[in-house]
């Protein structure tokens, strides 16, 4: 019975199975089946077999709607008239247009969010960039600021600029610094601001200076804050 | 009257739209792959170039003399006559190279930094006080002939003698 590949299901068999099969299948359905009856798998208008009366009906174009894989129709047996529901199998090759333009609609909308993040990468990567220029045009400074001799210092402090050779990356940058004696030692805090699309707090960098009491020993220690 | 098969106009909607979803995608990928490629090698620049610094502030420090060759390339003097040369490569990839040769003219480390393939490096040497100054260079991408400061450091020559001896070697 297996040999055909039929689920219990199924109740009903096409002409294309072996007649004898088909009858012995018929005969033994239980009594108190259902009256409406499923068939899956049925691949074409023709005359199949109603176990009702085991004689047989004409499969008519009734659709009722699609499942699915399946449309459903509704027919009923020639020779009973018992009413049957049949499942049909769709055959779907390839693609409907509908699914195209979905794939479609989906698809230009990656392509939008990704041509949108383009830009911003740009901007991230710029930012990176001018934050490091940033860093290190404050370590610069510092470096220099603490190894000239005092008097030179201060006069080097008045004229406090940007190196021309940044004033195309960092717009409008503007160099600040404290001079600071408390308990924590001798220092200058330089802080550096620019024109930038966000936001965000200037960085600032710590030298210490050796003190003018002990005239100790030159040290530095550096701190970024404030990146934004 | 049943239908069978597919018209005309519908396989010609069908092909173009499959055409267009499917140039679309090779688009999406190139571009991926091309944002995937400048991003790792933007981030390996920006790596490297934070190591620059780093080693190139440390060599500067303890030099006791610079010079300028005429290949562009730095030459530092650090104390028992050792010698720390900066140079830039342009081969299949642009590269800075760091070389730490002792008294006796025998290498003693190489460091390689990778730049981008558009990079250029420049040292000047500055006096009062004597300070060297590294540039990168990169060019403007779209725009030839066009350049931006990558990174640019300064560092003072013999900034602290007593510290090495302190803290030991310089990595």
């Amino acid at each position: 019975m297996e040999q055909y590949g039929e689920s219990e299901s199924c109740h009903l068999l096409t002409i294309a199975k072996p007649v004898r099969y088909a009858r012995k299948r018929i005969a033994n359905l239980d009594a108190s089946s259902p009256r409406e009856l499923q068939a899956s798998c049925c691949t074409a208008e023709g005359l199949y077999f109603c176990f009702a009366c085991a004689t047989g009906f004409h499969f008519a174009d009734r659709r009722l709607g699609s499942l699915d894989l399946f449309h459903v129709f509704w027919t009923a047996c020639i020779s009973c008239n018992e009413s049957i529901l049949m499942l049909k199998q769709r055959r779907a090759y390839g693609s409907a247009n509908i699914e195209v333009l979905v794939a479609a609609s989906l698809l230009i909308a990656v392509i939008g969010l990704l041509s949108s993040m383009v830009p911003r990468l740009g901007n991230v990567w710029k930012a990176s960039r001018n934050n490091q220029l940033a860093t290190h045009e404050l370590a610069n400074q510092l470096e220099l600021l603490t190894a000239i001799p005092e008097l030179q210092r201060s006069q080097a402090l008045e004229n406090l600029r940007v190196s021309p050779d940044l004033t195309d990356a960092l717009h409008n940058a503007v160099l600040r610094h404290q001079l600071l004696d408390d308990a924590s030692g001798r220092r200058i805090v330089l802080s550096i601001d620019w024109e930038r699309t966000v936001d965000a707090k200037p960085i600032s960098m710590v030298a210490w200076l050796p003190s003018q009491k002990t005239g100790g020993e030159l040290r530095q220690e550096s701190d970024t804050r404030g990146t934004p | 009257m049943k239908r069978n098969g597919i018209s005309l106009i519908e396989t010609v909607i069908a092909v173009s739209a499959s055409s267009l979803i499917f140039l679309l995608t090779i688009g999406v990928l190139h571009q991926t792959m091309l944002l995937s490629s400048k991003a790792k090698s933007r981030t390996d620049f920006h790596q490297s170039n934070i190591r620059l610094a780093k080693y190139f502030r440390d060599d500067v420090h303890q030099a006791l003399q610079m010079k300028l060759a005429d290949d562009g390339s730095l030459e530092l003097t650090l104390k028992d006559s050792e010698t720390v040369t900066y140079r830039m490569e342009n081969g299949v990839g642009s590269v800075v190279i760091r070389e730490v040769k002792s008294s006796g003219g025998e290498n003693r480390e190489q460091e390689v930094f990778r730049m981008l393939d558009t990079a250029s490096c420049k040292f000047e040497i500055q006096d009062s006080p004597d300070r060297v100054t590294l540039e990168l260079d990169s060019e403007i991408p779209g725009e030839t002939g066009l350049a931006r400061v990558e990174m640019r450091v300064s560092a003072t020559a013999n900034r602290w003698p007593n510290v090495t001896a302190h803290f030991g070697a310089t990595p």
